[in-house]
C-alpha cells in the first residue's frame, strides 16, 4: 500500500496566501491534459512526474490512497493547524468547514485524511469550474431559446430539452451548490475522477514506455512517433519500476490481475456511500462506470505488460492461474450486464 | 456505457488469447528437456510446463466452451491448437523414439558406453553437451507432452476435449467473427492501443493456421485487423505513421500471413473475386513502398501470375498434360480473349463471333493465348481452371469496368457478363486508395524517388485496355453519372450509393494530381446545379440519404469540396500566371491551368451554395450513426473558414474576385452573406447553436472513443468559424449583424465552454474578444458582455480566467486572456471593465457595502494582478509583458480614475521605468532574433511611455512633484529614439519586390498581405501571410532556394523588419507624450 501521507506531492503551506493554491499535481485530469497534449511537454508537468512520491503512484496507480490510520489523522491536525496560523484577509474559505468535509469523506470514502484534505481542497479550488458546468438559470436558458428562434423542444432535437429546463432559481441553485451534501457530493466525484485519471495517465507512460524500450533493443526508428513525446527518463524510470528492475514483469502483473478483480468484485457492494441516508442514485451510477473505467485502464496495463513480457519471459503459472479463475469466475464477461438501467456517460468531474 | 462494456469485453478476450501466448509457449515447451524435470511448487514457473496449472486451465477453457462463451473462444482456439500440436509432435515423437531405441539396440553391440553415459546425463555434464544431447535424444522424449496430454482428458465430456474444444470455439462460438468484431471495436481503434489489439489478434489468426487453412470466415477476420473498419476518408487526409508493429507491416512482412491470404486469394482471381479485391484495397490504403518508390499494392497488382476462372459448360480447348502425375494439368489448344464484343453474347459463345467480329481485340495480356499451362482445380460442378498467364491487373481491372458502362462495347468473355456491381465497387475503390496513397508518398519522400510519375502511371495502366477514346477516368465519371441519374431518380439498386462514394472517392484522389481533368468533369456532371436544373447532389440527399438516416454520400461530397477548395488555394498562382510558369518549374500541364475560371469559380460556387444549405439543415436530420452530424458540421464549419480566410485573410486592396483566390469570391460571399446578414432568422444560427451546445455536452472521460476526438475538434471548428465570421464583419465594415446579437445571447453557454475542457478554453476567449470589439464600432450602445453573462456566470468565468492558463502555462492562451481584457476595458464595455478593474461588478459598488466586504461576485482585481506581475517585468517571457502593458495603458486611457491603483503596487512605475531606460536601439545589422527581441522592447517601451505620461500627469494634478524627477533623469532612451529613424530596410524590400514580381508573373507581394482578419504577432509571419504563400509557391524551385536561402527566406526576413518598423513607428507616437512635461 502506498505511504500517501509521508510526502504529499500537494504542499499545503501553501494552502493560504497564494490565489492559485496547488501546484501542477492540482489533479490528475489537468496531469492528463497535459499529457494527451502533442506538443512540446511542460516543465512542471515533467517536474511533477520525476516525484518520488508521483513516481511511487505510478508504479502502482491502482489503490492510489491508504486507508485512515492514526498517523495520517495527526498529520491532518499538524497540516491544518498550519492552515490555520497563517494569517489572512482573504475570508472567502472556511477552515472549518474544508476540515470537516475533509474528515467526512476520509470516512466515507475510506482514505487516508491527508489525501481526502487534498481532494476537499481541490474541490473548494475548482468551485468555479463546477457552477459553470452546472445547469442554465431559467433567464440563460430563455435566452438560449430565443437565439435558437424559440424552437419546440419537444420535437426538435436542436437543444436538449433537459438542457433548457432551468428549473432552478438563481437564488435556490447559490443554496443548493454551497450546501454541505452538494459539497460532498462533489468531493466523491471529483475523488473518482482522480482514481481514473491517475490510472490513465499511469496507462499512457507505461505503453509509451514499453514502446520506448522496445525500440531502443531493436535499434530501429520504431517507437518514434510515440504521440507523447515524453522526457525519456520519466518512462525509464517507470519501466524500470514495475519491471523489478530488470527482473521480470510477473510481481506487477499479478498486482494487475489483482486491481482488475477487486473493482470487479466491488460492483456487487455498490460504493456504500450516503448509506445511513438512503444512496444518492446518480452518484451512485457515477461509481459504477468508474468501476469499470477504472477495470479497463487496468486491463489495457496488463494487455501492454503482457506484450512486452512475451519478447523475454514465458508466462508464468501464477499469472495464467490467477487471471483465469478471475474469468471464469464472471464466465468471460459474456454476460457482462452491470445494472438493468441504461447509463448514461460520465459528465464532467 | 454501452462502448465501455464492449471494450472491456474485447479486452478479456484479448488478455485471455496473450495470456495463452501460443507461440511463445509452444517454443517454450520444444526448449524444455522433457526428463529434466519441472522446478515444482514455483510461482514463476512457465504455465505450460506447469501440470497444475495446465489442468485448471484446460478446465477453465472446456467450461467455458460448454457455455459457448465467445469472449473466451480466442483463447479457447489457441488452446486448442498448442493441443493440437502437442498430440502430433508427441506422436512423432514417439515414433522417433521407438526407431531410435531400436536402432540404439543394434548400435548399441557395435560402440563403447561413453555414449550412453552422456544421453543419461548421469555426471554432472558440461552445459554445452547437455544442450547436444538434449537435442538428439532427451527431445525424442515424450514426457511433458503425454503429460499435457493426459492431464487434459481429465474431464467430464465423453469426446476428445481437443476436438470438442476446437468445434465449440469455431462453429459453436465463431471464433472468427468474435476476432473481427475485437479488432474493429474495443477501445478506439485508430490509436496506438487499438494497432495493438488488432496485431494481438492477426498474431493469433496466423497461429491457427495450420489448423483451419484458407476459410472465409478467417479471411473477413484478416481485413477486419488490416483496416478495423476504417474506410477512405479515415485515412484520405491523415498522415498515416505506420510503425513496424502495425497490423498491414505486419501482415506484409510475414511470409506466412501473405501466401496464405495475399497470395492465395489472388490465385483464386477472379474466380473469386472480392476477397482479393479487398484485400488488395486494403493493402493499397498503406504507403509502405519498394525501394524503388513503388507502392506494395502496385507491385502486387502489376503482375498477376495466374488468371482462375469458371470453364463454360461445354470448353474444350484443352488438353491435359503430365497425365501419369495425376495433378490435373492441362494446356490451352486456343486462344481464350478475357473480353468479347457486347453484340456476341446473343449469339453463341466463342469461335464464331470473335473471328467473324469487326473488333478484334486480342492485345497481349487480355487474351490467354494457346499453349498456355494451367490446371483443372475443381471438377465438381462446373470445371475450375487456373492458367498459368502473367497479366496486369490494372489494365484487366480498368477494362473490367469498362464492361460495366450502359454503352460499353465489351463484356467479361469468361462470364459472358458485364462486370458485377460489387466488383465494380471494390475496383474503383482501389484506385482511389492507390492514388491517394501514391500521393501520399509523394509529399512523404518530398518528391526524391518521384512518385508522382508513378501515381499517373497508376491512371495509364489502368487505361491501358480501354477503347480508344476512353481512359479510366471516363470511364469512372461515365460511371458515376449514370448511378448518380438512377439514384436520383429513385431506381437505383441497393449498393448504388455505395458505389457514388467509391467514385467521390476516385474524384478526390484525382483532384491533387489531375485537377484540370476534374474541375470540367464536374462542371459537366449531373451532381451539382449548375444550369439551374437541380443538382443531383440535392435529390439524392432528400430522397434516399434522409430517409435511411445515414450521410455517406453527401459526407463523401463535402470532402471532396474540401479538396476543390484546397486545390483552389494550392495552384492560385499557377492559374492565375496562366500557366507560365508551368515550363519553369518543369511540371506537367495537369495543374488545370487551362481551366476557364469562369467553370472554376461556377463549381465553386454551386457546391458551396448546396453546402450552406447542408449545413442548416443539418442539425435537425435523424441520424442512424450519430457521428455522422459531428463529422458533417466539423467538415462544413471548417470548410466555410477556409474559404473565408483565403478570401479575405489577404490582400485589402483588391476586389475579392481579383485577388489570388479570385475563383473562391462568390462561394466566400455567399458564406458571408448567409451568416452575416442584419435580417436572416434563426435558421443560420441554429447550427451553430447546436455546435456550442455540443461543446456543453463534451464527454468527459478517461476512455475515449474515437468519435470523442472528433467531437471535440467539431466544438473548435464551430468556434473558429464563429470568430472568423465576427472579425469579418468588423474587416468590411458591415453593420451589426444578426449573428453578434446571437451569440451575446448564448455568451452565458460561451463562458461554460470555458469550464468544460481544456481545448476550448483559448478558443472561447478569442471569439469573445472579436465580439467586444466588433460591436463597439456602432454609434449605438453596444450590448453589455457583463449583462448577458449575469453577475454569477460573469464571476465564475472571471475565477476562471484568473488562473491565466495554469498550470499548462501556455503563451498563447495567457496572451488571448490578455487580449480579452485589454478590448473589455477599451470598446465600451464599461460595466465589465470596471469590474475587470476593481473586482466588483457595479451592483456592488452601488450597494452600501461596508458590511458586506466579500460579497457574492467580488473577484480580485486583475489590474491588480497585472502591476504586480510586471514588477518583474525583466524576467518576464517578452509576448507576455508586452501584452499586460497594453492592458494597463488600456486601462488608463480610458478609465483615469484608475491611476489610483498605481499607488497600490509603488514598485511598479520604478520597474517600468528601468526596464525602459535600459531598452536599446536594435542595430541595423542586427540578426532575426536580435530584431524581433526589439520589437517587442519598444514595443513595450511605447506603452511604457504612455503609461508614464498618464502618471506624471496624474502627479501634477495631486501636486506631487519628486516622481517626475526621478523619472525625468531616465527618459534618455525615449529623448533619443523619439528622433530616430525607423529601421526600414529599403534594399531588401526592393530586392524582395522585384525578385518576387519577376519569378512569379502575374502577382505581387500585395497579394499575399495579411488583412485584419486574423491578429499578427511580431515575427516572421507578422506581415506577409508566409504560410498561403508556401502553399502556392512551394513547389518553385526559386521559393525554398537551395540552402534555405530562396524567396521564402526574403519574405521571413522581411516580415521581421516589418514588425521593428511598425513597433518603432507606434512607439514614437507614444514617446512624444512624456517628453511634453
Amino acid at each position: 500500500m502506498s505511504s500517501g501521507w509521508k510526502d504529499p506531492h500537494v504542499p499545503f503551506t501553501r494552502l493560504c496566501g497564494k490565489h492559485y493554491m496547488l501546484t501542477f499535481g492540482s489533479s490528475w485530469r489537468t496531469a492528463l491534459t497535459a499529457l494527451d497534449s502533442t506538443g512540446s511537454i511542460h516543465k512542471d508537468l515533467e517536474a511533477f512526474l520525476s516525484d518520488p512520491y508521483v513516481r511511487h503512484l505510478l508504479a502502482r496507480p491502482f489503490d492510489p490512497y491508504t486507508k485512515p490510520a492514526p498517523q495520517t489523522k495527526s498529520l491532518f491536525e499538524t497540516r491544518t493547524a498550519a492552515i490555520n496560523i497563517t494569517p489572512t484577509n482573504n475570508s472567502n474559505y472556511k477552515i472549518k468547514e474544508i476540515k470537516e468535509d475533509a474528515l467526512w469523506l476520509s470516512k466515507e470514502a475510506n482514505l487516508d485524511e491527508v489525501s481526502a484534505l487534498r481532494i476537499v481542497v481541490l474541490e473548494y479550488q475548482s468551485r468555479s469550474s463546477a457552477h459553470l458546468l452546472c445547469d442554465f438559470t431559467p433567464e440563460e436558458a430563455a435566452s438560449l431559446q430565443e437565439a435558437g428562434g424559440n424552437i419546440n423542444t419537444e420535437t426538435s432535437n436542436l437543444v436538449p430539452r433537459t438542457l433548457l429546463l432551468g428549473t432552478t432559481s438563481k437564488d435556490n441553485q447559490a443554496k443548493t451548490f454551497d450546501s454541505e451534501e452538494s459539497r460532498r457530493i462533489r468531493s466523491l466525484r471529483l475523488y473518482l475522477s482522480e482514481r481514473r485519471n491517475l490510472l490513465k495517465c499511469a496507462e499512457i507512460l507505461i505503453q509509451t514506455g514499453l514502446d520506448h524500450e522496445l525500440a531502443k533493443e531493436g535499434d530501429k526508428a520504431k517507437g518514434k512517433e510515440d504521440g507523447v513525446q515524453l522526457i525519456d527518463h520519466v518512462r525509464t524510470s517507470l519501466i524500470e519500476d514495475i519491471s523489478n528492475h530488470g527482473r521480470g514483469y510477473n510481481d506487477f502483473l499479478s498486482a494487475c490481475v489483482q486491481a482488475i478483480e477487486n473493482d470487479i468484485k466491488l460492483l456487487n457492494e455498490g460504493s456504500g456511500w450516503f448509506k445511513e441516508d438512503g444512496f444518492r442514485e446518480s452518484l451512485e451510477i457515477d461509481w459504477l462506470s468508474n468501476q469499470i473505467i477504472q477495470a479497463t485502464h487496468t486491463m489495457e496495463i496488463l494487455l501492454w505488460t503482457l506484450d512486452a513480457q512475451k519478447l523475454d519471459q514465458a508466462r508464468s503459472s501464477k499469472i495464467v492461474s490467477s487471471w483465469f479463475q478471475f474469468a471464469s469466475l464472471y464466465g468471460f464477461f459474456d454476460q457482462f450486464q452491470p445494472v438493468g438501467v441504461p447509463i448514461p456517460p460520465i459528465r464532467h468531474d | 456505457m454501452l462502448p465501455l462494456v464492449s471494450a472491456l469485453q474485447s479486452l478479456v478476450a484479448t488478455i485471455s488469447l496473450a495470456m495463452i501466448d501460443p507461440f511463445n509457449s509452444m517454443a517454450h515447451l520444444d526448449e524444455t528437456p522433457a526428463n529434466v524435470g519441472i522446478p515444482a511448487g514455483n510461482d514463476h514457473s512457465p504455465y505450460i510446463s506447469d501440470m497444475a496449472t495446465v489442468t485448471e486451465l484446460n478446465n477453465v477453457l472446456v467450461d467455458a466452451a460448454m457455455a459457448v462463451s465467445p469472449i473466451a473462444s480466442p483463447a479457447i482456439l489457441a488452446w486448442t491448437v498448442i493441443l493440437q500440436d502437442i498430440r502430433s509432435t508427441s506422436s512423432a515423437r514417439k515414433e522417433a523414439r521407438e526407431l531410435r531405441q531400436s536402432q540404439r539396440a543394434v548400435e548399441g553391440f557395435e560402440e563403447d558406453s561413453s555414449m550412453d553415459e552422456e544421453a543419461t546425463g548421469s555426471e554432472p555434464a558440461p552445459r554445452l553437451a547437455r544442450r547436444a544431447s538434449a537435442s538428439s535424444d532427451i527431445s525424442l522424449e515424450a514426457g511433458v507432452y503425454e503429460d499435457i496430454l493426459e492431464a487434459i482428458m481429465d474431464v467430464p465430456i465423453e469426446e476428445d476435449p481437443i476436438e470438442f474444444l476446437g468445434r465449440s470455439a469455431v462453429d459453436g462460438c465463431r471464433v472468427f467473427d468474435v476476432l473481427a468484431t475485437i479488432a474493429s471495436t474495443g477501445p478506439d481503434v485508430f490509436s496506438r492501443s487499438g494497432i495493438k489489439i488488432r496485431s494481438i489478434v492477426l498474431e493469433s489468426v496466423r497461429f491457427s493456421l495450420g489448423m483451419t487453412g484458407y476459410v472465409p470466415e478467417i479471411m473477413n477476420t484478416v481485413l477486419a485487423t488490416l483496416t478495423a473498419g476504417q474506410n477512405y476518408w479515415d485515412v484520405a487526409d491523415r498522415e498515416q505513421v505506420m510503425g513496424l508493429d502495425h497490423p498491414l507491416a505486419i501482415f506484409l512482412q510475414d511470409n506466412i500471413l501473405r501466401q496464405s491470404f495475399l497470395d492465395a486469394a489472388k490465385s483464386r482471381y477472379p474466380y473469386e473475386r472480392l476477397p482479393f479485391l479487398k484485400l488488395i484495397r486494403a493493402v493499397a490504403a498503406c504507403q509502405l513502398f519498394h525501394d524503388d518508390g513503388t507502392l506494395i499494392a502496385v507491385r502486387i497488382l502489376e503482375n498477376i501470375p495466374s488468371f482462375t476462372y469458371v470453364l463454360p459448360a461445354n470448353f474444350k480447348d484443352y488438353e491435359t498434360t503430365q497425365e501419369e502425375d495425376n495433378t490435373n494439368s492441362v494446356q490451352l489448344t486456343r486462344a481464350v480473349e478475357l473480353f468479347e464484343p457486347r453484340g456476341s453474347m446473343k449469339l453463341t459463345r466463342g469461335r464464331g463471333s470473335a473471328d467473324s467480329g469487326a473488333l478484334v481485340i486480342s492485345q497481349d495480356d487480355m487474351c490467354i493465348p494457346a499453349g498456355t499451362h494451367g490446371r483443372i482445380v475443381s471438377e465438381t460442378g462446373p470445371k475450375v481452371a487456373v492458367w498459368f498467364h502473367e497479366y496486369s491487373g490494372l489494365k484487366y481491372m480498368g477494362k473490367l469496368l469498362e464492361t460495366a458502362l450502359t454503352a460499353g462495347e465489351f463484356v467479361d468473355a469468361t462470364t459472358s457478363e458485364v462486370a458485377d456491381r460489387d466488383s465494380v465497387i471494390e475496383i474503383i475503390g482501389l484506385f482511389a486508395s492507390l492514388i491517394n496513397s501514391g500521393c501520399k508518398l509523394e509529399k512523404k519522400t518530398n518528391g526524391v524517388i518521384d512518385p508522382s510519375g508513378r501515381t499517373h502511371r497508376i491512371l495509364e495502366d489502368a487505361s491501358d485496355g480501354l477503347s480508344r477514346n476512353r481512359d479510366i477516368v471516363t470511364v469512372i465519371f461515365a460511371l458515376f453519372e449514370e448511378e448518380l441519374q438512377r439514384q436520383s431518380e429513385g431506381v437505383g439498386q441497393e449498393n448504388g450509393l455505395e458505389l457514388l462514394v467509391v467514385s467521390i472517392q476516385f474524384i478526390h484522389a484525382l483532384v491533387p494530381i489531375l485537377p484540370g481533368r476534374v474541375w470540367p468533369l464536374l462542371g459537366r456532371s449531373g451532381l451539382l446545379d449548375i444550369d439551374g436544373r437541380g443538382g443531383k447532389l440535392s435529390s439524392i440527399l432528400g430522397g434516399v440519404e434522409i430517409v435511411i438516416s445515414r450521410y455517406d454520400f453527401v459526407l463523401s461530397c463535402m470532402h471532396l469540396l474540401n479538396a476543390l477548395v484546397e486545390d483552389t488555394a494550392t495552384n492560385a498562382v499557377l492559374r492565375k500566371s496562366h500557366g507560365k510558369q508551368i515550363i519553369k518549374a518543369g511540371r506537367k500541364d495537369d495543374s488545370g491551368t487551362g481551366v476557364p475560371t469562369a467553370v472554376v469559380a461556377r463549381v465553386l460556387e454551386s457546391f458551396t451554395r448546396t453546402a450552406v444549405d447542408i449545413f442548416g439543415s443539418s442539425c435537425n436530420w435523424k441520424y442512424a450513426i450519430p457521428e455522422q452530424r459531428l463529422s458533417l458540421s466539423n467538415l462544413l464549419s471548417g470548410l466555410f473558414d477556409r474559404i473565408l480566410q483565403y478570401t479575405y485573410g489577404v490582400d485589402d486592396i483588391s476586389e475579392p474576385s481579383s485577388k489570388l483566390c479570385g475563383t473562391l469570391a462568390t462561394a466566400a460571399r455567399l458564406v458571408c452573406d448567409t451568416f452575416l446578414s442584419s435580417s436572416l432568422g434563426h435558421l443560420r444560427f441554429q447550427p451553430i447553436l447546436r455546435g456550442l451546445l455540443d461543446g456543453f455536452l463534451t464527454p468527459d472521460g478517461t476512455y475515449q472513443s474515437s468519435s470523442d476526438k472528433s467531437w471535440q475538434s467539431h466544438v473548435r471548428s464551430i468556434l473558429q468559424l464563429c470568430k472568423t465570421l465576427i472579425r469579418l464583419g468588423t474587416v468590411l465594415q458591415m453593420p451589426a449583424s444578426h449573428l453578434e446579437n446571437q451569440l451575446f445571447k448564448v455568451s452565458p453557454l460561451l463562458a461554460r465552454l470555458y469550464a468544460v475542457n481544456k481545448l476550448y478554453q483559448t478558443p472561447v476567449v478569442t471569439l469573445l474578444e472579436s465580439l467586444v470589439v466588433s460591436v463597439a464600432d456602432g454609434t449605438e450602445e453596444p450590448p453589455s458582455l457583463l449583462g448577458h453573462l449575469g453577475p454569477q456566470t460573469s464571476k465564475n468565468f472571471l475565477h476562471m480566467l484568473l488562473d491565466l492558463g495554469k498550470p499548462l502555462d501556455d503563451d498563447g492562451h495567457f496572451i488571448a486572456i490578455w487580449r480579452l481584457l485589454s478590448s473589455v476595458v477599451s470598446n465600451r464595455q464599461q460595466w465589465f471593465a470596471i469590474y475587470l478593474l476593481t473586482g466588483r461588478t457595479p451592483r456592488d459598488t452601488l450597494k452600501d457595502d461596508t458590511k458586506n466586504q466579500e460579497s457574492a461576485t467580488t473577484v480580485k482585481p486583475l489590474l491588480t494582478f497585472a502591476l504586480d506581475a510586471l514588477v518583474d517585468i525583466e524576467n518576464l517571457p517578452l509576448p507576455r509583458a508586452l501584452a499586460m502593458l497594453e492592458f494597463i495603458s488600456l486601462a488608463q486611457n480610458f478609465w483615469p480614475w484608475a491611476m489610483s491603483g498605481l499607488q497600490k503596487q509603488p514598485k511598479f512605475i520604478n520597474s517600468i521605468t528601468d526596464y525602459a531606460s535600459a531598452t536599446q536601439s536594435v542595430p541595423r545589422s542586427a540578426n532575426d532574433e536580435t530584431s524581433l527581441e526589439g520589437c517587442y522592447r519598444i514595443r513595450m517601451a511605447g506603452y511604457i511611455a504612455e503609461i508614464l505620461a498618464m502618471y506624471l500627469y496624474h502627479s501634477r494634478q495631486v501636486g506631487k512633484s519628486e516622481p517626475v524627477k526621478d523619472i525625468i533623469a531616465k527618459l534618455e532612451f525615449f529623448k533619443e529614439s523619439a528622433v530616430t529613424v525607423p529601421s526600414y530596410k529599403s534594399s531588401l524590400h526592393g530586392n524582395l519586390k522585384r525578385n518576387f514580381e519577376n519569378r512569379f508573373t502575374g502577382c505581387t507581394l500585395q497579394d499575399f498581405k495579411r488583412t485584419r482578419l486574423e491578429t499578427r504577432t511580431f515575427g516572421s509571419e507578422y506581415f506577409y501571410d508566409l504560410e498561403l504563400a508556401e502553399r502556392m509557391l512551394g513547389s518553385d524551385s526559386a521559393w525554398s532556394g537551395r540552402k534555405g536561402d530562396g524567396l521564402s527566406h526574403e519574405l521571413e526576413k522581411a516580415n521581421i523588419n516589418l514588425s521593428l518598423v511598425d513597433s518603432q513607428v507606434v512607439r514614437q507616437c507614444s514617446t512624444s507624450v512624456p517628453l511634453r512635461y
